[in-house]
């Protein structure tokens, strides 16, 4: 196959996490676009159940302003 | 029971006695509603993803407590948004019971692992001394002075280590200083150059 990609595999499973934490911003990043959009988990890959853990812990860190909402307009 | 982490952000500007004063009036504030408090303590000023209130710096202050009802939560919470020194809060619900947070306890147990390690060195060393009896009483000599020689670059290694962890804030604080220096001289050479092209082209110009 000349299109063969990479095989998708949860972060969270091979790391063994259960838990997301919303303060944990460095981890959180990995699964945000340099614009702040969270990704969709067709390209990241993980499990559904860690995604909506992921995704809650995203709009915590946000609401906190430990995150952005957008990347766009942040000097304004 | 029921285990909630608070985070609020407070005015990066305050001073330590006000800081102080904000966080005894939340504590005050959560003894009146019935919570008991686990943990209260300065997270630290951290640059916040968006500017709040025309702030781009916060102190973030971390607040566990536990309470058996969830009635007077509310309450607090509308306490928290009507405070006028606190510019963000959240609180969120806990699956289990927070650790108590003691300070200054990792840097001892670094310490401590140091020092254990230094002195098994010290041990090895010993013991080949031990093992190799039969060698010539100079060549004791030496390996020992060398011995004294690890013993005081270790000591040096830790004191280093010692300081290198009370650097970093300061580093953090320096390096923002530093951006800030270096564009504005990024800007003052920009004009520079500009100012010299003018002036050559005046001269050819002539």
């Amino acid at each position: 196959m000349a299109f063969q990609s990479r095989k998708k595999f949860c972060f969270f499973k091979e790391n063994s996490i259960t838990e997301v934490d919303y303060k944990d911003v460095k981890l959180l990043k990995r699964f945000v676009t340099d614009q702040g959009k969270i990704m969709p988990r067709r390209i990241t890959g993980t499990s559904a159940k860690m995604h909506r853990k992921l995704v809650r812990a995203i709009k915590q860190a946000r609401n906190i302003a430990l995150m952005p909402y957008t990347n766009i307009s942040t000097e304004g | 029971m029921r285990y909630y982490e608070s985070l609020y952000i407070v005015n990066p500007n305050y001073e330590q006695e006000r800081l102080d004063d904000v966080m005894k009036s939340v504590a005050d504030k959560s003894i009146e509603c019935g919570f008991s408090i686990i943990n209260h303590r300065i997270w630290g000023k951290k640059r916040l993803a968006y500017s709040i209130e025309k702030n781009k710096y916060g102190s973030y202050i971390l607040f566990h407590f536990e309470t058996e009802s969830t009635k007077n939560l509310d309450d607090f919470e509308r306490f928290m948004v009507l405070q006028k020194t606190i510019l963000r809060n959240q609180t969120i619900s806990l699956a289990n019971k927070p650790e108590a947070h003691v300070e200054d306890e990792p840097a001892k147990n670094e310490e401590q692992k140091e020092t254990t390690e230094g002195s098994s060195v010290a041990t090895k060393t010993k013991e080949k001394l031990n093992i190799e009896p039969a060698k010539n009483e100079e060549q004791k000599e030496t390996t020992e002075g060398s011995s004294v020689a690890t013993k005081t670059k270790e000591k040096s290694n830790v004191e280093s280590e010692q300081n290198s962890e009370k650097e970093p804030l300061i580093e953090e604080e320096k390096a923002v200083e530093i951006e800030e220096t270096l564009a504005q001289n990024e800007e003052i050479e920009e004009k520079v150059e500009l100012a010299i092209e003018e002036e050559t082209t005046e001269e050819v110009q002539e």
